[in-house]
């Protein structure tokens, strides 16, 4: 059993029971040792006092040599008990006369006078030589032996009432220490006991209670505060942890949405590509399947032409001639259809490959020769020196031109007809600008709104009046989109219409890529509007993860996306490309977002511009005021800046830099 | 007079080619499917061959392909003609040998140009 | 050793008496002297003497005279023998550089007539045995330590008296004699001495 393991009740009571006995037996032992040597040197005071007294007493008997008087002196001894011997010796050293106790016998005794003077200790006996003299006179000399039973008997009655009392007081000691050690244990015991509590119950609304004010209460307080710290802890903790839960609850089941969401998606994928490559075999299928028949009725019609010019029966000509002419109208519409059901469809694809502009132009030049001539409209076609080469879909730009200058052909009359290609640069790139006017009846306003969807032909009278089936233009529009350009008219009713098509020099794998990303995701998306140039977006914001975020996010949603780090560069960019839609961040170095801003609707150039503001900063109302046409609160919502940028760019179909306006 | 071998598996079309080419002064051959066509082009040896591109048993590419490979063969001038409108079939007939091509529904002018001029390198 | 019986008997002398004391003091004389000579290197004949010469000594320690005995303090105590000197120069011997209380001890011998008076001790030998009474008288009232050394020395008013016994020296003290003499007698002393009251002048006082 380790002393230092012992309860604290033990300690305290063994260090109080230790201390107490240690101090009264060093108290015994001091007062006893003091108390004994002391008497001691009383005993041979006494003794030796004893011993004057004796011989003043027997002086006179040894002077007198009187022996028996002398005798009778030494012999009142017996009454001290503890002295054994008395002996008188004459001055030459011979006993005189003795007194020796009862049934004592020391042969020591029986010799002449020892040889010492003074007191002295022997085997335990006190022994006083004391020169008697009378009246200074020595006569004799006194040998007084004592034994030291006073002495010894004192030694023990002391020692053991000394250890009676050590023990009394070691008892009462005790009895003291173990009521009074309770100050101290009580308190800690009682500590203990609430810490048991505490860590068997998790209860950490216990407070230990404080008796005293002293260190153990300290620590009680101590110990209070700290569950007290624990209790708020582990309540945190709790509400940390059901928050967590709840947290990892939601989490779950947000990740079990989006999964659902993921599979559906999948599926809906799956389903997309299915229905897209029954579309693409569908769409396959029915050019050939249509085009087939057709195929017959215009041969057919066209060899009975022949025979009956062969023939002579001039008569049936013209009635063959409706039959091909229908075939044929019939064709360019089964081949406009399945156009545009190819676009919507998503399955347009750009063939890209270089060619030479004025080469093409001129090849093209001869097709629609006849129909120039048949409404007596003049040609005049002005290529450019420097037009070079071109980069696109050669059959598509074939298509649009066709399609431009049939229409003009068409809606003029004594006319004239001119096409213009010219090469340009606008923002960083280069385009192939093709013009084509007429001096026609031109489009009016109300029909100019209508000019590129489908279906919708100026006027129903129109196609009956012109023929063409009214998609033309759409499919033109589509086609130049697809290859990253824009188109715009201008028309005056009366006067005429100016039909303009900028392509790119280099139609660039991006928008076919981007086009190709569209196209598959066909029956989800609307019909799709590719990324082209003038669906732009600049995103100026001054935080680079920022940048790459939005940059990476619209590009992945198809739009395609210049980044500027500042308001200034932005202000630059934006005049250059003209962006469609801007985003704007608010607290920039430099120039902030609220300035840029101000500019943006200060330059007539851009003042068209939507402007996001995307930033941490809430401030709608002085947004709004400033005319930034929407408002984004960082972080971005992806959607939500998706959904934006789309409303925007539906808002407005066509670029922004080129509206059709009535001139 | 100048043989030409028609292989077109619909018989309009085939029709149509046949009495149009005729009326130009060709000798028509005509088969009605890959397999034939094949035959008729490696015993007959005609001096251009119209092939169209979709034929049961075997079709136009591959045709191309075997004709332009045997020695006996190769020299004959090939127009594929397509109902597909593709730049894609354009090159896939170059690409099977072919010496040109035309898209249907087809304009029978703008095909003997596409002939006349082939037959006249061949000549040369 | 047992001595005989003292010479200095209480009984009234007579003739027959006297002769046995006389041979009886002589075989004293021969037994102290051979005791004396077993005891003692310096044996003499008066070894009884060298004992009473001690006892004077010791006697002049243990009493006190009154203030008027001396006439200076550091005047010698005189001791005074009267009659034959039967010390021979033993007191001297004792006497010899000792002092009493400081007080030289200076024997004299004394012729009869005031000399008695000029002492502080008077011992008187035996030879005036016939005197007493009359030295008695003269040194009545002084302050004069008589000692004798014949029998009822003491009782006729003698202060100390010496007794032989078996051959030891013994004294007898008149307690009422040193009172007259206004001498002190150590309590010491007396325990040691054979008191003894006075008798009347006839010595008819009853032992």
């Amino acid at each position: 059993m380790k002393l230092q393991n012992l309860s604290i009740k033990r300690k305290l009571m063994l260090i109080t029971m230790l201390t107490s006995t240690v101090a009264l037996l060093l108290f015994s032992a001091s007062f006893l040792f003091y108390d004994l040597i002391s008497f001691r040197h009383f005993l041979s005071q006494d003794l030796a006092t004893q011993a004057e007294i004796i011989g003043y007493n027997s002086a006179a008997a040894m002077a007198f040599k009187d022996e028996a008087a002398a005798s009778v002196t030494l012999t009142a001894l017996k009454a001290k008990e503890d002295i054994t011997a008395a002996i008188l010796y004459t001055p030459d050293g011979k006993a005189f006369t003795r007194y020796v106790r009862a049934n004592l016998v020391d042969p020591s005794l029986n010799g002449n006078q020892p040889r010492f003077e003074g007191i002295r200790f022997r085997d335990s006996h006190l022994e006083v030589v004391h020169a008697v003299s009378l009246n200074g006179e020595p006569v004799g000399t006194l040998f007084l032996q004592s034994d030291m039973s006073q002495w010894y008997s004192r030694a023990k009655r002391y020692a053991i009432f000394l250890l009676v009392f050590m023990l009394g007081s070691d008892l009462l000691a005790l009895l003291i220490a173990s009521k009074l050690q309770t100050l101290i244990s009580g308190p800690i015991l009682r500590l203990e006991d609430t810490m048991h509590m505490v860590s068997a119950q998790k209860n950490y609304e216990v407070r230990a209670l404080k008796f005293y004010d002293d260190e153990i209460g300290r620590l009680i307080d101590g110990f209070n505060t700290m569950l007290s710290e624990i209790q708020q802890g582990d309540s945190a903790l709790q509400s940390a942890n059901d928050a967590l839960k709840a947290q990892t609850l939601e989490l779950e089941s947000e990740i079990l949405q989006r999964k659902q969401a993921q599979d559906e998606l999948l599926s809906a994928k799956r389903t997309a590509e299915d229905a897209s490559r029954a579309k693409s075999s569908f769409l396959a299928n029915m050019s050939h399947e249509l085009r087939t028949p057709l195929n017959a009725i215009i041969g057919y019609s066209e060899m009975i032409e022949e025979e009956i010019q062969d023939t002579g029966k001039f008569e049936n000509v013209q009635d063959v001639k409706k039959i091909q002419s229908a075939g044929k109208h019939l064709l360019s519409l089964i081949n406009d259809v399945l156009d545009l059901s190819k676009i919507e469809a998503g399955k347009m694809g750009l063939h890209l490959e270089s060619f030479d502009v004025a080469q093409m132009v001129q090849e093209m030049v001869s097709t629609f020769q006849p129909t120039i001539t048949k409404n007596s409209n003049t040609l005049q076609v002005n290529l450019a020196q420097d037009l070079g080469l071109m980069r696109a879909d050669v059959t598509k730009v074939r298509q649009i031109l066709f399609n431009l200058m049939s229409n003009a052909c068409k809606f003029t009359n004594n006319g004239t007809v001119s096409l213009d290609v010219q090469r340009t640069t606008k923002g960083d790139r280069e385009w192939l600008k093709f013009q084509v006017k007429d001096t026609g009846i031109g489009i009016s306003a109300e029909q100019q709104k209508n000019l590129f969807k489908e279906f919708v032909q100026a006027d129903a009278s129109i196609s009956r009046k012109y023929g063409g089936t009214g998609l033309g233009l759409a499919i033109s529009y589509r086609f130049a989109q697809l290859m990253g350009g824009h188109f715009t008219a201008e028309s005056e009713p009366g006067k005429g219409s100016t039909f303009t098509v900028h392509l790119p020099s280099k139609v660039s794998a991006d928008v076919v890529e981007a086009v190709k990303a569209k196209e598959n995701n066909g029956p989800l998306a609307e019909a799709p509007k590719p990324a082209t140039q003038a669906d732009t977006i600049l995103v100026i914001d001054d935080d680079p993860a920022v940048r790459d975020l939005m940059f990476r996010h619209l590009v992945k949603s198809g739009f395609h996306v210049v980044v500027a780090a500042d308001g200034e560069e932005g202000l630059k960019i934006a005049k250059r490309i003209q962006p469609r839609i801007i985003t704007l961040d608010v607290l920039m170095p430099g120039i902030d977002g609220w300035e840029v801003l101000r500019r943006i609707k200060a330059d007539p150039e851009l003042a068209e511009t939507p402007v996001i503001m995307v930033t941490i900063v809430d401030n709608e109302i002085m947004g709004l005021n400033l005319g930034s046409s929407n408002y984004v609160m960082k972080p971005v919502d992806r959607t939500l800046l998706t959904d934006l940028i789309e409303k925007h760019r539906k808002a407005r179909p066509s670029s922004s830099s080129d509206v059709p306006v009535a001139v | 007079m100048s043989t030409i071998l028609l292989v077109e598996d619909n018989e309009m079309n085939r029709d149509m080619l046949t009495r149009r080419l005729q009326k130009k002064g060709f000798n028509v051959l005509v088969a009605t499917d890959g397999v034939q066509g094949h035959t008729f082009a490696c015993a007959a040896i005609p001096d251009l061959i119209l092939m169209d591109i979709s034929l049961p048993e075997m079709n136009g590419w591959e045709v191309t392909r075997l004709l332009k490979s045997n020695q006996a063969t190769r020299h004959i001038p090939i127009i594929a003609l397509t109902a597909h409108a593709l730049a894609s079939d354009r090159e896939k007939a170059f690409e099977a040998g072919c010496d040109d091509y035309d898209t249907k529904p087809l304009d029978f002018v703008r095909l003997m140009g596409k002939i006349e001029t082939l037959l006249v390198v061949k000549k040369t | 050793m047992n001595l005989l019986a003292s010479p200095n008997s209480k009984r009234k002398p007579n003739g027959t008496m006297k002769t046995l004391r006389f041979i009886a003091g002589c075989l004293l004389c021969v037994t102290l002297a051979t005791a004396s000579y077993a005891q003692s290197p310096n044996s003499s004949n008066s070894s009884e003497y060298l004992i009473k010469a001690g006892f004077t000594y010791n006697f002049a320690k243990l009493i006190q005279w009154p203030a008027n005995a001396f006439p200076q303090p550091n005047s010698p105590v005189i001791i005074g023998i009267i009659g034959n000197d039967p010390f021979g120069g033993t007191l001297d011997e004792v006497l010899a550089g000792k002092n009493v209380n400081g007080r030289e001890l200076v024997i004299k011998h004394l012729k009869w007539g005031a000399d008695l008076k000029a002492c502080n001790i008077l011992f008187v030998s035996s030879s005036e045995a016939l005197h007493i009474d009359e030295i008695f008288h003269i040194v009545k009232g002084l302050p004069i330590l008589t000692i004798g050394e014949t029998p009822n020395f003491a009782r006729r008013g003698g202060i100390i008296n010496f007794i032989l016994e078996d051959e030891k020296v013994h004294f007898e003290v008149n307690v009422e004699a040193a009172k007259d003499a206004d001498i002190t007698i150590s309590s010491r002393l007396l325990s040691l001495a054979r008191i003894v009251p006075r008798t009347v002048a006839d010595g008819s006082k009853a032992q």
